[in-house]
């Protein structure tokens, strides 16, 4: 694929994308429903709810990599555990530093 | 709620560690295996999951090449393995439950709340009398039979509530403050003729309010132990004056005197005082049934030795009263010590017993106006001796004394 075909594949893409964002926005859909977004609630320095993921890439005690439906956020500090894991939601616990959505 | 279905299902605490524990873990939840507590220590994870699902992780442990170990086991499953080998704690566990259960159809505990006049122990005797007794089954008792009578054996008794709570019956009283009916009746007929005022003691009369009856002194008078302060006969006069008929009532009245009470109060110099040794000794005690049992056995061997006694009563889960009671019983050895007071602690000890004279007064409705009170020595004691002038309601209501026939006109 040449570099204009890419090019006019990803304006294609945005497009869509764009598309889709006004219908969701228009109709009033649940967001996370129809563009896949992952909830990320936190309550406090110590508590992450996140909903909408699709599994762990990373787990260590200074951080956990999760992977959403359109990007990966990750958790970053300290003695960090996770509470209960389904394949709804799952809840960490410890103590948080920051969150960055990759 | 969770903790429960958890443990009536069992769990178990695992640790996993090898090539791609996450992985483990997603796929565990993709297959709706509920993972929680889960840990990583660097090297490996540790994690609870349930019974029934360890035993379908095993092809997950195989396709992400991981190793799973258990580290504990909780749950009834893991229970009832462990107590097989236990029976007679089983039977001990059924046993205790059935005892309990077969002990709370009973009365183990009695107590009386708002009684001031009728006693604890006349209650109590009351109640055995009728049956209520410790030991005896809660389904026997009838409750509003027991209030209607106790509410008719007790006539001072004007409201009862017997209450269950437990194996505790409270009985809940309230009595009559106001003269009963017979009192009442009683003193009616006591007086039938007339009822008249005298004084009680000697003294001047500094206030007179009479509300029945003809007063026979006024503000100022001076009056004796005796004297008549207000008659219970009321002239009824004719219409030119002179007195048809005496009219026979019960005074009433207000009235102060002014009087002086003697004091006279001694302290001795000389007294004995406990000098406690510091030598103790303490006994436990369980009592059953009104016998004490005490441990170690044998009598204190101190000659001079005070009893300190606590007492508890034994009340399982805080709520079942039972009929032991435990505690222990402390013996201090002392000696008795002569000692003399020097005169201005046995002033102070005078004025201390002189002060709870006035209270005691005060609280009968006297008022204290005066006090001439002095203090001298003699032998080997101190004497207070003189008086208080006070103000009191100091009458008698006695059944009419006067005599008529000297005092009533024929019309």
């Amino acid at each position: 694929m040449s570099r204009k075909e890419k090019a006019a594949q990803a304006a294609k893409n945005a497009t869509q994308k764009r598309a889709k964002e006004l219908i969701v926005d228009s109709l009033k859909l649940p967001r996370d429903m129809m563009m896949g977004a992952s909830i990320v609630t936190v309550m406090g320095a110590d508590q992450v709810l996140v909903e909408n993921y699709r599994g762990i890439l990373e787990y260590t005690p200074d951080c956990i990599m999760l992977q959403g439906k359109a990007c990966r956020i990750a958790i970053c500090g300290q003695c960090l555990r996770i509470v209960y894991y389904t394949n709804e939601d799952m809840k960490i616990e410890g103590k948080i530093s920051e969150i960055k959505y990759l | 709620m969770i903790g429960i279905i958890r443990y009536f299902k069992g769990y178990v605490k695992i640790k996993v560690w090898g090539y791609s524990p996450e992985r483990f873990m997603n796929l565990c939840t993709n297959r709706g295996i509920i993972l929680w507590g889960v840990a990583g220590y660097g090297g490996y994870y540790t994690m609870y999951l349930a019974l029934s699902d360890f035993f379908a992780i095993r092809d997950i442990v195989r396709k992400t090449k991981t190793k799973v170990a258990v580290l504990e086991r909780h749950g009834l499953p893991f229970f009832m393995q462990d107590v097989r080998k236990r029976k007679m704690f089983v039977c001990g566990i059924f046993f205790c439950l059935f005892f309990l259960f077969f002990m709370s159809r009973f009365i183990w505990s009695i107590q009386f709340e708002g009684n001031r006049m009728i006693t604890d122990d006349e209650l109590y005797r009351f109640l055995s009398a009728q049956g209520v007794d410790y030991g005896v089954k809660k389904s026997e008792l009838n409750l509003e039979e027991l209030e209607a009578s106790i509410r008719e054996a007790f006539s001072q008794v004007t409201w009862t509530s017997a209450k269950l709570d437990g194996t505790k019956i409270t009985v809940q009283i309230k009595e009559n403050d106001l003269p009963t009916q017979e009192e009442r009746e009683e003193s009616a007929q006591k007086f039938t003729d007339g009822a008249e005022l005298v004084a009680a003691k000697d003294g001047i009369v500094v206030e007179i309010l009479t509300r029945s009856g003809v007063p026979q002194v006024k503000r100022g008078d001076e009056v004796e132990k005796g004297t008549l302060l207000v008659s219970g006969l009321v002239p009824v006069n004719n219409d030119d004056g002179t007195v048809r008929e005496w009219e026979r009532t019960v005074a009433d009245a207000d009235i102060l005197i002014q009087c002086s009470e003697p004091v006279y109060l001694t302290q001795k110099l000389a007294y004995q005082y406990k000098n406690y040794t510091g030598r103790e000794k303490t006994y436990t005690f369980f009592s059953l049934a009104g016998k004490r049992y005490r441990f170690p056995f044998g009598e204190c061997h101190f000659v001079k030795f005070d009893e300190v006694m606590e007492q508890k009563r034994l009340r399982l889960f805080g709520q079942i009263d039972l009929p032991v009671f435990t505690g222990t019983i402390c013996c201090r050895e002392y000696l008795t010590v002569d000692a003399m007071y020097d005169e201005n602690s046995a002033v102070l000890l005078l004025n201390g017993r002189l002060e709870k004279i006035i209270a005691g007064l005060e609280e009968k409705g006297v008022q204290i106006i005066q006090k001439d009170v002095t203090i001298v020595r003699k032998a080997n004691a101190l004497v207070m001796q003189g008086s208080l002038t006070v103000k009191e309601e100091a009458v008698l209501l006695q059944p009419v004394t006067q005599n008529l026939e000297n005092e009533a006109q024929e019309p």
